[in-house]
């Protein structure tokens, strides 16, 4: 389990959900269900800029090395997944640049990035958070037992949808 | 993994839900009481929990049929599972579950668990994970593969295709890895220390820009 490093992205998840709950969840339990409201809508302004920003240096940074040949050994080497990870990179200068503005934006559109395809968890993640977000909003005054039978009600939602969330993803390089 | 398989990933959205669970048990004065008073019974709930947890995590990526307790809990899995459900990472998810209830009920883990050497690469994850993909196809492929471009060569229709570089031993990855994880680390630090911090200023900056001016405030039924 942790050699496959397949419960990494869980955590990520789930430390999301416990993050993003915590201090509302506090703070309700105080009664100042508007200071955790506020603390919400803090979050939730800067959720985006917080997640696309460095999402966005590290592309571009991959972007530049790559039009310097960088995959050019990953690409020739015998490890399948390697090779079919690193991206390839246009004849020209002109489709380099669009292809760099194409995954900026389809990272966040149909979670998928060609320059490091590990990028597919962001845009779950990020919209994970919002729908932490408004569960709070909605359940801010809702008794603490009633919440939690609530969560563990999405819980089992979720459950059964398969995690109806991931149908749009596919964790392939595109060719 | 097939595309199908895809289709459903356990990954995300229970996960999500269940930190919240998780968020609120740590703030109910029930569960707070129980751990307060029922010590022992929670140590060793914490300790089954755990073990449980950990063996139904480890369901295998592939092949459950090869070992008798794998093909059991793929056998209890199906009928709970929706319909072509990616069994690995349904495991790995319910896993998690048994894992952080049973941290939950242990608080002296918890405390192991918040020591600084491990609150540092919980702080460092977020760039480990950003920079250990393209690190892999860069620096480790070129420590284990070298960098110069193999030769083309014929294949058996005798037509020139690219050569292809061979995996030099697990040895040779063993001692890669050796410098490869402490530089991944260190590239992290770097990242966390100087591109996130400019990141949260810039994000700042916008906020400060965007938002409304205190004597603009209008009363709102929503939050701001």
């Amino acid at each position: 389990m942790l050699i496959q490093g397949r419960i990494g992205v869980s955590i990520f998840s789930f430390v999301t959900g416990y993050v993003c709950a915590l201090k509302p969840i506090k703070l309700c339990r105080q009664g100042n269900q508007e200071a955790a409201f506020k603390s919400i809508g803090r979050s939730a302004l800067r959720r985006v800029p917080r997640l696309v920003l460095p999402t966005a240096i590290i592309t571009l940074i991959i972007w530049f090395f790559a039009q310097f040949g960088a995959f050019k050994i990953a690409k020739h080497c015998d490890s399948f997944w390697a090779g079919a990870t690193s991206p390839d990179v246009p004849r020209t200068l002109w489709g380099s640049v669009k292809d760099l503005v194409t995954n900026l934006v389809v990272t966040w559109t149909w979670g998928h990035n060609r320059y490091d395809g590990n990028h597919w968890t962001l845009m779950p993640l990020l919209k994970g958070s919002f729908w932490i977000y408004v569960f709070m909003l909605g359940t801010g005054y809702v008794q603490q037992k009633y919440r939690m039978l609530a969560c563990i009600g999405m819980y089992f939602y979720f459950w059964m949808a398969g995690d109806g969330e991931s149908n749009c993803i596919l964790h392939l390089p595109s060719s | 993994m097939t595309p199908e398989s895809l289709t459903s990933l356990a990954t995300f959205g229970m996960q999500f839900f269940w930190g919240v669970f998780l968020s609120d048990l740590q703030n109910n004065e029930a569960a707070a009481a129980l751990l307060n008073e029922r010590r022992r019974l929670c140590r060793l709930l914490s300790a089954a929990l755990l073990v449980f947890g950990f063996t139904i995590a480890s369901f295998p990526e592939g092949h459950p049929e090869w070992m008798p307790w794998s093909q059991a809990q793929k056998d209890f899995m199906t009928p709970i599972l929706p319909r072509r459900p990616d069994y690995p990472r349904f495991a790995t998810g319910i896993g998690l579950e048994f894992i952080t209830l049973g941290l939950h009920f242990n608080p002296w883990l918890r405390d192991l668990l918040a020591t600084r050497p491990l609150l540092w690469l919980g702080k460092q994850s977020f760039a480990v994970y950003l920079l250990h993909g393209p690190l892999i196809r860069t620096v480790l492929i070129w420590m284990l593969y070298g960098t110069t471009m193999p030769p083309n060569v014929k294949n058996k229709e005798g037509k020139i295709v690219p050569g292809r570089l061979r995996f030099p031993g697990t040895a040779k990855l063993g001692w890669s890895l050796l410098i490869w994880i402490p530089m991944n680390y260190g590239a992290a630090m770097l990242w966390t220390g100087y591109v996130d911090p400019w990141c949260a200023r810039m994000t700042e900056r916008l906020v400060g820009r965007i938002m409304q001016e205190p004597e603009e405030k209008t009363p709102a039924t929503l939050p701001r």
